[in-house]
């Protein structure tokens, strides 16, 4: 059967080995190389996986299910989560969470229907500072307004 | 721009190198007479730079207070297993947001002091544990430490002293409890973030069954300073037994947020002039000192402030508290991790504290059973009150579940929640039996209002 995950991946998660004691504690940052690749987890990487680390394949299952940035299943191709936490919210995020679902169209934990955007709540993002913030594909965007989220919600290509 | 972030007059250390353009690399660190501390600890035996951070009396940045050098003294001198020092920089308590600014900004600081905490303990081997959604502040980390190899900090002989050092940073995957230590450790074995038992402390038994130190990325970045500038220094710097300089994030509605750099003990009240005061000419309602789980603090005279029979006309305020360990301890709060939200008097109290409770009861682990439960119901009891829909009864039956909570789980998560429960409750009572009585909320959603804050906007690559 066809490989899923790509020489490259593998390549990469190998070269971590050296730098733990155990091979099970490669599997974080490995599920984070699989979905660099992929976007998801899925059950033919788990499998791989657990093949590489050496571990049951329930052992990743278990942790893509534990943590929010690990995802079992295909997410949209931009992840959105926006901060809803207490320093936010006191800078408006409700109004930020309504607008970004009226803009997408969607609830949150869902995917706009072509695919393009996840949207996803998000519990204090460590930019408590330069709120409201979210998080867009691993980078934080801050002090938003009504028209830099809609502009950067509609701009995501 | 550097003084607007710190009082007047005052010399910053932790944070003077984050107005500096290319203020976090190797040179600029250097240039500043950065790594001659780790230089000269090189030179000292692990048991006198313990102690030299024991006399500094160095508190730990990252929630608990307790004291480095005592923490590090309880690592074994030998031990069959390889030892670890493992940097906590999984910031994730809300309201604090300083480490991602030492990251981004001052990383060598942390490495620096993480190489000297691991020389202190004999261990080989730093890990960094940072949190999965940190972008450029990780890169920035990832790059420093690539530097740091370069330059001979890591590798084979720490600045040619014979001494093995490796550093390897770790990305978590979006968790709140994995910045709880022993949850921390379990994730970077490559498990789910579930907190241990202790004992076994991780001094004896942490990391891969090694004896393992676990500190902030603050704490860390204080380290340095201790030898540079001297014991006496730190000292002098904060309140007894408070020394050293100290990074508190303020956010929420305060005129200017951002992290400022203080003597640890600074009276907040001067902290929230300096910072702007309350946002909009509004009045102050209340202040969460040192992150979401501190007990809130009300600008009402507070006897334990006071000098011994001092009559009430003279008691301070409780937001007129110094800013250390102590003296918000005293106060019936916690410094925490310094993470300060500030509260106008538009703020309904009940939503913030359903706000929390979402956060806890999202994050918990779910192994204890008062934890997962109580969490969730309390939270559950919240959504019924703000909306409207709560009786005179929920009001007992919170106050009864938040106690039910507390001292009754492996890690304090479970606390975390029941006592803001406990100190909402107590000082907001006629705010929660408003809503039941009148069922409904009389407060507005709160308008979009960015914080404006510009730091981050002039950050290249
Ligand atoms: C639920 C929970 C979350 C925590 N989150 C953090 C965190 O994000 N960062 C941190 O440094 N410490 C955090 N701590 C505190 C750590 O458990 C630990 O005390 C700290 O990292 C020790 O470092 P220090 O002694 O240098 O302060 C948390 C504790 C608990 C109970
Ligand atoms: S108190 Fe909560 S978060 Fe902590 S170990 Fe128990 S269930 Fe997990
Ligand atoms: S509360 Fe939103 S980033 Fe901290």
């Amino acid at each position: 059967m066809a490989r899923v995950l790509s020489q490259e991946t593998v390549g990469e998660i190998e070269k971590l080995f050296s730098r733990y004691p155990t091979r099970l504690a490669v599997l974080g940052p490995a599920i984070h190389l699989t979905q660099k690749q992929l976007g998801h987890v899925s059950d033919a990487a788990a499998n791989e996986l657990a093949e590489l680390l050496k571990i049951p394949p329930t052992r990743v299952k278990e942790m893509v299910s534990f943590y929010t940035m690990y995802y079992d299943r295909p997410v949209g191709r931009h992840v959105v989560r926006v901060c809803r936490n207490l320093s936010c919210q006191l800078r408006g995020a409700d109004r930020l969470l309504a607008k970004a679902q009226e803009t997408l169209g969607v609830q949150l934990g869902q995917t706009t229907s072509d695919g393009r955007v996840t949207l996803e709540h998000e519990e204090c993002l460590a930019a408590c500072g330069t709120g409201p913030a979210l998080w867009v594909d691993g980078e934080l965007k801050e002090n938003l307004t009504d028209e830099k989220l809609v502009k950067l919600l509609k701009e995501l290509p | 721009m550097t003084d607007a972030y710190s009082p007047a007059g005052f010399e910053v250390t932790l944070s003077k190198r984050w107005y500096v353009k290319n203020g976090y690399t190797f040179d600029a660190y250097t240039k500043d007479g950065g790594y001659e501390a780790l230089k000269q600890v090189l030179k000292l035996t692990p048991a006198e730079v313990i102690e030299t951070v024991k006399k500094a009396n160095l508190r730990g940045r990252g929630g608990a207070g307790f004291a480095a050098g005592m923490k590090w003294s309880f690592v074994p001198k030998e031990s069959a297993k390889p030892k670890y020092l493992v940097v906590n920089a999984d910031e994730s308590e809300p309201g604090t947001y300083k480490d991602r600014y030492v990251l981004a900004r001052d990383p060598h600081s942390m490495l620096e002091g993480a190489a000297i905490a691991a020389y202190a303990i004999g261990a080989h081997q730093i890990y960094i544990y940072a949190r999965g959604e940190f972008g450029l502040p990780y890169r920035r980390l990832e790059a420093a430490i690539r530097e740091a190899y370069a330059k001979g900090v890591f590798g084979d002989s720490c600045f040619g002293s014979g001494y093995k050092l490796d550093c390897q940073p770790h990305r978590g995957a979006g968790a709140y409890i994995c910045g709880e230590e022993t949850a921390l450790l379990e994730s970077l074995e490559g498990k789910i973030g579930r907190p241990r038992l202790k004992p076994p402390f991780p001094a004896v038994v942490g990391a891969f069954g090694g004896p393992t130190i676990i500190n902030n990325v603050e704490t860390l970045a204080c380290v340095p300073l201790i030898f540079s500038r001297g014991v006496e220094w730190f000292l002098k710097m904060g309140s007894p037994n408070n020394g050293g300089p100290k990074l508190i994030c303020i956010s929420g509605h305060i005129a200017r947020p951002g992290v400022y750099e203080v003597p640890n003990g600074y009276p907040c009240n001067k902290l929230l002039a300096l910072a702007g005061g309350v946002w909009q000419g509004r009045t102050l309602k209340a202040v969460i000192p040192g992150g979401s789980s501190t007990p809130v603090l009300v600008p009402k005279p507070c006897k334990a402030l006071a000098k011994p029979d001092a009559p009430e006309a003279e008691w301070p305020l409780e937001t007129d508290v110094c800013l250390d360990f102590d003296n918000l301890k005293a106060a019936g709060s916690m410094f925490g991790s310094a993470g300060m939200m500030v509260l106008d008097d538009h703020t309904c109290m009940v939503r913030s504290l359903l706000t929390l409770a979402n956060f806890y009861a999202h994050e918990s682990c779910g192994q204890c059973t008062p934890c997962r439960e109580g969490t969730s119901w309390v939270a559950r009891i919240l959504k019924r009150i703000e909306a409207g829909q709560g009786t005179e009864a929920d009001l007992d039956t919170l106050a009864g579940a938040a106690k039910h909570m507390s001292g009754t789980t492996i890690c304090p998560l479970a606390d975390a929640l029941a006592m803001p429960v406990e100190s909402y409750l107590r000082k907001f009572k006629d705010e929660f039996v408003a809503h039941v009585r009148d069922k409904r909320c009389s407060y507005e959603t709160y308008e979009l209002s960015p914080a404006h804050n510009t730091f981050w906007e002039d950050t290249p690559e």
